[in-house]
């Protein structure tokens, strides 16, 4: 009705505002006179509506009675009656809260965000150096709408999380986005680049962003922009330093765990039922712990059972996560220093940079050095011509001798929990390993060495390190052809040399084991009793060239058109040798090499073996790239744009056939924006754009080969060479294809004191790869992976920035929430069994109609009241019989709980301001997902001492069903009566949780230089990061994210000062 | 930058063609594709056993027929309507597409290998030896999926996929019977002037190979003269004959593997039915070996029941090559057929001389037309007797009055009967082919 009024009411006063009429003629600027262009010039009564030109400019008639508007994002509205104006000079006053016009990079344009259709997500310089790290991914967390940290497939909580951009739209390809760095596919160690160089992350996430990169932006792409100098500035040198500490980590945390008492209780039962009776008489001397040493020696009468049971209970008081704690780990430090030089004269710029890292792991025997030099160079040495020059170098250290709690493992079964590493001295102690206490204590007599493993002691015998070296070339020339087009020309190289070096000394723990087992009867080895180096040698090599022409015109007052054109050819190739040497003397670098590795020779304590054969291996690896491609938009009146883009990839990846075709990648856009309109012109409203796109990005998968492959062996009918095809090749092997339909719409209201977006995406993958069974007429049988498959993803990402209080002290929030779903449409997944969704959850085992990842589980029908054993439902009848279960279960019977990857996640961050102080901290957040809990399984505590907590809860006596689901012990291992508990329903937990990821506390100083200090700009920081989870829907107080970790993320705090001179 | 861009371009191909792991072995020169079509597994050995399976020189007994458990061998044996294939796949399918797919490699990799004066040797050995092979295989299955030749009706009676590249991704359909033999025609033509004129080991096709398949075809397709020629041809570069009186009949296998008439080696895939302690001679067949006929101890033994030793491999597993033997007695029936009786009468006294003892009293000179081919087609099943000949022998034969045959066979008192030129003569084809392309299925 209103909108209908003042469409009436526009009519009307077109047709009364004829008298009374001036022609005002101004000009906008800023507080300090610079002119402002493109600002939008609005009478509230004649809804008249124009721009000013690019010198500020503006010239409108009006009435008398009349009102104008002026407004422009970052500034203060003004509004001023016809009659009162004076002169001719408009100001506007920047808002405090500024909101820069920001510029986004696809590694191919900039473009600014307030012109693109499509959906970028811009992390500035000050957001990602809120947080402290030596890498740029990690920064990325919780700072990034759509961006999901997965890390159901890392065992230790610090590996590396696989990135998600908005969630999966692949099965069996690679789920990793691209990484650009400034303008190329960054082929290196990501987490190598030093976070200080970086000035700003933009993320591509739909058609319209990112389908520029063509066959590889399928997972979306995050383009790294460094740090560059600036003209006509005098240099100015900035410093960055900081500290970091983080706790020892928590052995304590993981429930698969029994306390050394409830263990012993455990092998005293198993030892009476003559469990280890079996590893006692065998004659490969198979461990056995030292508590059933003890109760073998009472047992034969060595040792009196008072002092056994004091033994046992003595035993039973010690905890090897405490001594683990003690002796293997410690508190982590790291340090950062960064230091750059930037500015430029009128012809060149500079950015010189250079960095220290030094981060001591919270690991014994685990740390990492890191020096990163940087210079960017570019200068005009004739009109029209730019060049640039670019140096990047990168030289990393890592010493890996550490040793993990998970890592010692006796006899190749868990660490029992009584196990002690040094004595009260600190001595190293021995624990048992592959052979019983007995015959181990009894080498040295034999004439063999000493035979112990003292897992303490092995830290200092073995030498663990990496080491890399990285340079990257860049080189660059535009010529600016006309003022409105421009040739680009850009070319790097970068060339990364990796080494891994292994050595373990002769009188290593391995090294030992092996000349003692390989002693011959006459007391000599054949294993030769020098140290054994492992070393291993990587190069890669990468040539990226490109061409592009730019053009950039505007076309009278209201047309815009902007396109480039290019090419680009990219090679790298990575080639690689390792080696192993034995009987190595590191003092004077001799070896043998003289070893007969066919011979079966006789191995102690028992059996033959063949020596060991070093392992060698090379590798040779070539891809290639061939593209083109081209991009346009087009704007009208700053109201409308429409952009597009194409892209055309060939790759020796692919099927030769696919090359010749060349099947090129689109993607179209368009975008309005509203409060340009008159209907939308009110004073609250500062931005309001509808963007809508679609278009296509692909997806490479390295692992299929578009070629035949063959290996060779001699036929048994005529002894000549003949071939064995192992691959048929796929010729029309090609990338995924991903469509993707965005839409959005960008606010800013109340003077951007509320501003964001919101968006709706489906991506539908066709063409993904699958596994098919293959027409033997082919000539080939058995399956075959190629492109059929079918996935959909939906989602939906919303951002709210609002600057709640403003002033002396201020109050900001950001709020970031993303809903992704996806499913899998099509795909051939008859031969999938319900025993095949227990397995591995980083296998992918499609169904269709459901999610890439989720959750099945067994149905529980509790305990049985005589026994503790668990029930199941077999032929309709409550049945004990597991081992049919299991094979008979069909899908039907199946619990079906939900996704296993969160389908709601986001973070809320809280900014607070008061003068010089600035106190943030984020939120995050995973929900609307489900994972399986450990729980205990008797045959993985016999056989492999993997305890469990839920042990002491476990059923023991009738009664005990209402209130436990924990199986009673049972007198022998039934794998199978195991997990019908572990696969049930009953360990199926919500994986909703919501975690305070960071607290950063900061002081800027507001004007050093009136305080007499030579420097213009100070500041002190204080970042806590993984301060742990506020709320979980698990009651184990597990966190889903690290759910079977052996400890979670450890707490980390910095202190920090910048420095700028 | 055009110039640079065109520059590029031109060399783009070249740019692509790049293996991307040098670790993964592209068959690509000379010696990868001769190593192709080595593998003898694929090429030579292991040949469809459903022709000898349905053929009518043998039977079992019900108990042994019984304990088989492939429903294929079952199917085969008594001729059945409703074929049952075991998996609903069959190996005679498949392992010929690959022999056929290995073929086509090897053919497309000569495709990017220049021919010139050092390689010319090596290059027409693998690209005759490809074509032979391809053809192998595309006979084999036109004896199993194809209707018998028909002149009349070749044109439009289904035949066998002919892949002729080695992409996996390409169509697959059925040309017609008439496609099918004209491939192997031209085929075999185009080998004959690239092969060598023998060849060692006698795995890899010859010469005298392709002109002894190439009389094999034609005189399944009817056309005598062509046959003769090819028969002729063949024979002088491979007219070598064993003398069985040099043979030792007492021993296990009595002919040695690759012997002297032994052209192209090729062996059936082993089935349980035709096993030596399984498989009993037909009687009427063994009966017709005459007492001094040497084949009746050299190709059978006797264990309570009349049981098969004579194969061409020197092993319990049946012969299926190209053999002198049977190219004498093509161009012997080819003669008698075209009314040159003098020239088959003389071929057939010089291979029978080699059959028979010492001394036999051969003369066939009394015999007119007729007679004298109806005593050539009766020496043939004696001769070629258990080598993957009879069924097609039969197919082709049936198609003259004179030869015409009903097969009987009988298990617990179940009478099964296969009558001339029924569709039982065409194999289905088996269904998870059919599931997968959609090509048409075989009348049954």
């Amino acid at each position: 009705m209103k909108v209908k009024f003042n469409i009436f009411l526009f009519f009307l006063l077109q047709v009364c505002a004829v008298w009374g009429q001036q022609t005002i003629k101004g000009l906008v600027t800023d507080t300090e006179n610079k002119p402002i262009p493109d600002v939008t010039i609005y009478s509230l009564k004649e809804k008249k509506l124009i721009k000013t030109n690019a010198d500020g400019s503006f010239s409108l008639q009006l009435s008398d009675t009349d009102t104008l508007q002026i407004s422009s994002i970052g500034y203060k509205s003004l509004r001023i009656p016809v009659r009162k104006i004076e002169g001719n000079l408009f100001k506007l006053e920047k808002l405090q809260m500024e909101l820069e016009a920001v510029t986004v990079s696809t590694g191919y344009y900039q473009i600014s965000k307030e012109r693109s259709t499509g959906s970028f997500a811009y992390i500035d310089s000050a957001l990602l150096n809120r947080s402290v790290s030596s890498d740029i991914i990690s920064r990325l967390e919780g700072v990034t709408n759509g961006v999901n940290f997965d890390r159901r497939g890392s065992f230790y909580a610090d590996d590396k999380p696989s990135i998600q951009i908005r969630g999966l739209s692949t099965i069996n390809g690679n789920t990793q986005p691209l990484i650009v760095l400034d303008n190329f596919p960054y082929d290196g160690d990501i987490y190598s680049i030093n976070p200080n160089d970086i000035a700003s992350v933009s993320i591509l996430k739909d058609a319209a962003a990112a389908s520029i990169w063509g066959a590889r932006a399928a997972n979306g792409v995050i383009v790294i922009t460094t740090k560059k100098g600036t003209r006509d500035r005098p240099a100015s040198i900035s410093m960055n330093t900081n500290v970091s500490f983080s706790e020892k980590p928590n052995l304590f945390y993981n429930p698969n765990f029994l306390s050394s008492s409830g263990f012993i209780e455990m092998e005293q039962a198993l030892f009476e039922r003559g469990f280890f009776n079996a590893a006692e008489n065998s004659s490969a001397q198979m461990p056995l712990t030292p508590a059933v040493e003890l109760m073998i020696k009472a047992r034969d009468g060595e040792l009196s059972d008072e002092l056994l049971k004091e033994s046992l209970s003595q035993l039973g008081l010690l905890d090897v996560r405490k001594d683990a704690t003690k002796h293997f780990y410690r508190e982590g430090f790291m340090q950062q220093y960064a230091l750059n030089i930037k500015g430029g004269g009128k012809q060149f710029d500079y950015y010189l940079s250079g960095g220290y890292d030094r981060d001591i792991a919270d690991i014994k025997g685990n740390d990492n050095d890191r020096i990163t030099l940087n210079a960017q160079n570019n200068f005009t040495p004739i009109a029209n011509l730019t060049v640039s020059t670019g140096l990047y170098f990168i030289k990393s250290s890592t010493n890996a001798n550490g040793m993990r709690l998970n890592d010692i493992r006796p006899g190749g079964r868990h660490i029992y929990p009584y196990a002690q590493f040094a004595d009260t001295q600190g001595n190293p102690l021995a624990i048992i390993d592959r052979y019983r206490l007995g015959f181990v204590e009894n080498a040295e007599q034999e004439g063999l060495l000493n035979w112990d493993y003292r897992p303490l002691q092995e830290l200092a015998l073995n030498n663990q390190k990496r080491g890399s070296d990285e340079i990257l070339i860049n080189t660059a020339v535009r010529y600016d052809i006309k003022p409105f087009l421009n040739l680009d020309l850009k070319y790097q190289y970068q060339r990364i040399n990796g080494d891994a070096y292994n050595l373990r000394s002769a009188d290593s723990y391995y090294v030992r084991d092996l000349v003692n087992r390989f002693t011959q009867a006459d007391g000599t080895s054949v294993f030769p009793e020098g140290a054994v180096l492992n070393q291993s040698y990587s190069k890669q090599i990468a040539h990226v060239g490109r061409a592009q022409l730019n053009f950039n015109k505007q076309l009278g007052l209201q047309h815009e058109l902007t396109a480039l054109a290019g090419m680009e050819m990219r090679q790298v190739n990575v080639t690689g040798q390792s080696f192993q040497l034995l009987g190595y003397d590191p003092e004077v670098l001799t070896y043998q090499n003289m070893f007969d590795y066919t011979r079966l020779y006789p191995q102690r304590p028992n059996g033959t073996s063949r020596l060991p054969a070093p392992s060698s291996s090379l590798q040779d690896l070539l891809d290639r790239y061939v593209s083109y491609y081209a991009n346009a938009s087009y704007s009208y009146r700053s109201t409308y744009a429409l952009t597009g883009s194409v892209r055309w990839d060939a790759s020796n990846l692919f099927g030769v056939k696919v090359n010749q075709r060349g099947v090129p990648l689109w993607s179209l856009g368009g975008s309005w924006t509203l409060n340009q309109e008159p209907l939308f012109q009110a004073d609250w409203i500062s931005l309001l754009k509808l963007r809508l796109t679609y278009g296509f990005n692909g997806n490479v998968d390295k692992s299929s080969t578009a070629y035949v492959t063959a290996a060779y062996l001699n036929d048994n009918l005529t002894g000549l060479r003949r071939a064995l095809i192992q691959s048929p090749g796929n010729l029309q092997l090609r990338w995924e294809k991903v469509g993707v339909w965005n839409a959005g719409l960008d606010y800013a209201l109340w003077n951007n004191r509320v501003r964001g977006s919101v968006e709706f995406y489906n991506k539908r993958a066709t063409d993904l790869l699958g596994d098919i069974p293959l027409d033997p007429t082919v000539g080939f049988t058995g399956v075959y992976r190629v492109n059929y498959a079918d996935m959909q993803t939906r989602g939906l990402d919303l951002e709210v920035n609002t600057s709640n209080i403003q002033g002396t002290f201020s109050w900001q929030s950001t709020l970031l929430l993303s809903l992704v779903k996806d499913k899998v449409i099509n795909y051939n997944a008859e031969d999938i069994t319900p025993v095949d969704l227990f397995t591995a959850s980083s296998i992918p085992r499609p169904m269709e109609g459901l999610p890439l990842y989720r959750v099945y589980s067994y149905p529980w029908l509790g305990l049985d009241a005589e026994t503790g054993d668990p029930l199941v439902m077999l032929n309709g009848n409550i049945s004990k019989d597991y081992n049919a279960y299991i094979q008979q279960v069909g899908m039907d019977d199946l619990v079906y709980h939900g996704p296993a990857m969160p389908t709601l996640f986001g973070s809320l961050r809280n900014t607070f301001g008061w003068k010089g102080f600035s106190l943030s901290a984020t939120l995050t957040w995973k929900a609307g997902y489900y994972f399986r809990r450990n729980s205990i399984s008797y045959d993985a505590l016999f056989n492999q001492s993997i305890g469990h907590l839920d042990f002491y809860g476990r059923w023991q006596r009738p009664g005990d069903e209402l209130v436990t689901d924990v199986p009673s012990l049972p007198e022998t291992a039934d794998v199978n009566r195991d997990l019908v508990y572990t696969r049930s329903e009953v360990l199926i937990e919500k994986g909703d949780h919501i975690r305070l990821q960071d607290l950063n506390l900061s002081y800027t100083l507001a004007n050093p230089k009136k305080l007499g200090l030579p420097i213009s700009g100070l500041s002190f920081y204080c970042y806590a990061r993984n301060l742990g989870i506020l709320w979980r829907a698990n009651k184990n107080r597990l966190d889903p994210d690290f759910q079977t970790a052996p400890y979670p993320l450890t707490k980390t705090f910095s202190l920090g000062v910048n420095i700028t001179l | 930058m055009l110039l640079a861009i065109s520059i590029l371009f031109g060399c783009q191909k070249d740019f692509l063609d790049i293996k991307s792991d040098k670790k993964l072995v592209v068959p690509t020169n000379l010696k990868d594709l001769q190593s192709l079509l080595d593998n003898t597994e694929r090429m030579n050995i292991l040949m469809p056993y459903l022709t000898e399976i349905s053929a009518d020189d043998y039977y079992v007994r019900a108990d042994r027929y019984q304990s088989l458990s492939s429903l294929t061998m079952k199917s085969a044996y008594v001729w059945a309507k409703d074929f049952v294939y075991q998996n609903n796949s069959s190996s005679d399918w498949d392992w010929r597409y690959e022999q056929v797919f290995l073929a086509n490699l090897a053919l497309e990799g000569l495709d990017k290998i220049e021919r010139n004066s050092n390689n010319a040797k090596d290059w027409n050995n693998i690209k005759g030896s490809a074509l032979f092979y391809r053809s192998w295989a595309f006979y084999q299955l036109s004896q199993l999926f194809c209707k018998p030749y028909d002149s009349t009706t070749a044109n439009t009676d289904l035949g066998i996929p002919l892949k002729r590249e080695s992409d996996i991704n390409e169509k697959v359909f059925r040309a017609t019977v008439k496609e099918t033999y004209e491939q192997m025609l031209n085929d075999l033509s185009e080998a004959i002037d690239l092969l060598p004129t023998v060849s060692n080991p006698k795995t890899r096709p010859s010469k005298a190979a392709a002109h002894a398949f190439l009389a094999r075809l034609h005189l399944l397709m009817g056309n005598y003269a062509n046959a003769a020629e090819h028969a002729a041809a063949s024979i002088t570069l491979a007219d070598k004959l064993m003398n069985f009186n040099d043979l030792d009949a007492t021993a296990n296998y009595p002919v040695p593997q690759f012997n002297d008439e032994v052209i192209f080696h090729s062996s059936m895939l082993g089935a349980l039915i035709l096993r030596e302690n399984r498989l009993i001679v037909d009687s009427v067949l063994f009966d017709s070996y005459q007492a001094d006929d040497l084949r009746k101890k050299i190709f059978f033994y006797y264990d309570g029941e009349n049981r098969y030793k004579g194969s061409y491999d020197g092993t319990r597993e049946l012969f299926t090559g190209l053999a002198s033997d049977e190219v004498y007695l093509i161009l012997a029936e080819c003669y008698a057929r075209l009314g040159m009786t003098g020239n088959a009468i003389e071929l057939m006294t010089t291979l029978l001389e080699n059959r028979y003892a010492k001394g036999t009293d051969l003369s066939l000179g009394t015999l007119n037309q007729e007679q004298l081919l109806y005593n050539i087609i009766a020496e043939r099943r004696k001769e070629l007797v258990f080598r993957g000949l009879r069924w097609t022998d039969l197919r082709r034969l049936n198609k003259e009055t004179a030869f015409k045959v009903t097969l009987k066979r009988e298990l617990n008192g179940v009478q099964y009967e296969l009558l001339p030129n029924e569709n039982s003569y065409v194999l289905p084809i088996p269904p998870n082919i059919i599931a997968i392309n959609g090509i048409e299925q075989n009348e049954r």
